[in-house]
């Protein structure tokens, strides 16, 4: 018997692909988490000043038209509502430059694709745990 | 010189890896996973970071972490080993000295290429006959001649001439999409096999953990194209760390192994009891090993034989993949090398097996050359330098 509780988190998820935004929002429901969808970096700084409660936790593309997931971050770490937001950025852009690029963004981790959503999670898991958004002993 | 309690002066080798490591942290790993007796010491007053149970052992000694070495090894007040500390700290440069009982201990700056050294690395072993000290100092030189090489050749590098800029490009382009549309294959498997449950079992399961499978190769592939497009622009890094040579090699012949057997090839694997440890990428080097013993099994018709061997040189590591396959005409031999090349693409796949394995192995600083005769087979050879690189 574990002593683990299950946490259900309110996520916003900005990807302008529509087949990745589709999955995105399966895969975070079928775990049972709450989601809203966003399609690009313009509506997220939007939906993230508007938003009520605060979300839990960001999943950006890198890379959108308007404005992209580096730049929403790096505007999002100059405001009281996202300065310390646990921001995860998921790219499908694949080089030691583009990592390091998000770090000095601002984003909490990077993440490439293709991966399974276990391994997401699992970086999700530290990220949030290091942000005191989630303790050891719930599970996501 | 002969060392009672290494093989090939395995205490020089680790020493020397040691020296080269930046992290104190990996210096410990290197400590931990070392066979010879080893130590870090930090700063002026030689603080004591790590010292592994071997140097302990042959020292009769406990040395408690934390503490400046004289007070960390209070049973070891020898005057000369303490002078040597401060020299050696002071001066950057290795000193060897004799303590008791015939323990031969040598006392290292470190990093080893640092102006001023921010502590020191020691190493013991047990040394007989020879002229140790001066056969120390030929062998400090031959190594410090052999990086200056390693870091030429690195600055010369650059980018292959295997990749056009343009391909280089559309290479970025097409992996982008390829990795996005991946990740969504990927990741609507993983909900069906969710969704499932109970009936994962089943023939439709099945179905879906091979789907799954071909996902997981296209994925390999998709991570070829994208190292090709980073060894085109220049940018792409190894993510070095102490490493057991010979458990990179294991692991490579039991991943092949079940592949030469279901195509009816021989496999046979010759390995020296002992292997040194490198600084390297084990993902990287791993995969280099994995490119070339596909290669020899899918070039090589049921009833032949496979083989990787290895060895222990003074200053690299060796290791060789054979086949007795179909070969390589001579006239090929040096195309073989381009990416997306007919011939190396006649056996399945995008023929980028060569030209990755031999780039990883060069970024580790090492050598990939083919011996091939038609009809007989071919032999691909790998050295791998001890020492890496100062860039590392």
């Amino acid at each position: 018997m574990t002593g683990t509780t299950r946490r259900h988190l309110n996520i916003l998820v900005a990807e302008d692909d529509e087949f990745t935004r589709e999955f995105m929002e399966a895969m975070l429901r079928q775990r049972g988490h709450e989601v809203v969808m966003m399609r690009d970096g313009r509506q997220l700084l939007e939906a993230v000043v508007k938003a009520e409660p605060r979300f839990d936790l960001l999943l950006v593309d890198a890379q959108m038209p308007h404005v992209d997931g580096m730049e929403a971050t790096r505007q999002l770490r100059r405001t009281l509502a996202g300065s310390t937001l646990p921001i995860v950025c998921v790219s499908a852009r694949a080089s030691g430059r583009s990592e390091a690029e998000g770090r000095e963004a601002g984003v909490d981790a990077y993440v490439t694709k293709p991966c399974w959503d276990e391994q997401l999670f699992a970086v999700i898991r530290d990220v949030l745990q290091a942000r005191g958004v989630l303790t050891a002993e719930e599970e996501i | 010189m002969v060392l009672r309690n290494s093989s090939s002066g395995g205490v020089l080798l680790d020493l020397n890896l040691a020296k080269a490591l930046r992290e104190p942290g990996l210096v410990a790993s290197l400590c931990d996973a070392s066979q010879e007796p080893l130590a870090l010491c930090y700063g002026p007053e030689h603080v004591l970071l790590h010292a592994n149970l071997g140097l302990q052992s042959l020292l009769g000694q406990r040395l408690a972490p934390g503490r400046p070495f004289k007070s960390a090894a209070p049973g070891l007040s020898n005057g000369r080993l303490h002078a040597a500390l401060d020299r050696v700290f002071g001066s950057g440069v290795t000193e060897h000295i004799e303590l008791f009982g015939g323990v031969s201990l040598w006392v290292a700056p470190w990093p080893a290429d640092a102006g001023d050294p921010s502590g020191v690395v020691l190493a013991a072993g047990k040394a007989v006959g020879g002229d140790r000290e001066q056969a120390l100092a030929r062998r400090e030189a031959e190594l410090a001649r052999r990086e200056a090489e390693l870091a030429a050749r690195e600055a010369r590098l650059g980018a292959p001439a295997a990749v056009s800029p343009l391909e280089t490009q559309v290479l970025g382009t097409v992996s982008y999409e390829l990795r996005s549309a991946l990740h969504v294959l990927m990741g609507y498997g993983s909900l069906l096999r969710r969704e499932l449950g109970a009936h994962a079992s089943t023939r439709a399961g099945g179905f879906l953990e091979r789907i799954l499978g071909v996902t997981g190769v296209l994925g390999q592939r998709v991570d070829d194209l994208i190292d090709l497009e980073l060894i085109g622009q220049g940018s792409f890094q190894l993510d070095r760390k102490p490493v057991a040579f010979g458990q990179v090699l294991e692991q490579a012949a039991v991943r092949v192994r079940d592949r030469a057997r279901r195509k009816g090839v021989q496999f046979e694997v010759v390995l020296p009891a002992r292997l040194p440890m490198l600084l390297a990428d084990e993902g990287k080097l791993g995969s280099a090993l994995d490119k070339l013993l596909d290669n020899a099994v899918k070039f090589t018709a049921a009833g032949g034989l496979v083989t990787l061997r290895a060895s222990a040189e003074a200053e690299h590591v060796a290791c060789q993949v054979g086949d007795t396959g179909v070969g390589i005409p001579a006239g090929q031999l040096l195309t073989i090398f381009d990416a997306f090349n007919g011939a190396a693409r006649a056996g399945g796949g995008l023929g980028l097996g060569l030209v990755l394995g031999r780039a990883y192995v060069e970024a580790h600083g090492g050598e990939l050359c083919l011996d091939s005769q038609v009809g007989l087979g071919t032999v691909c050879s790998i050295a791998l330098p001890l020492s890496p690189p100062r860039s590392a």
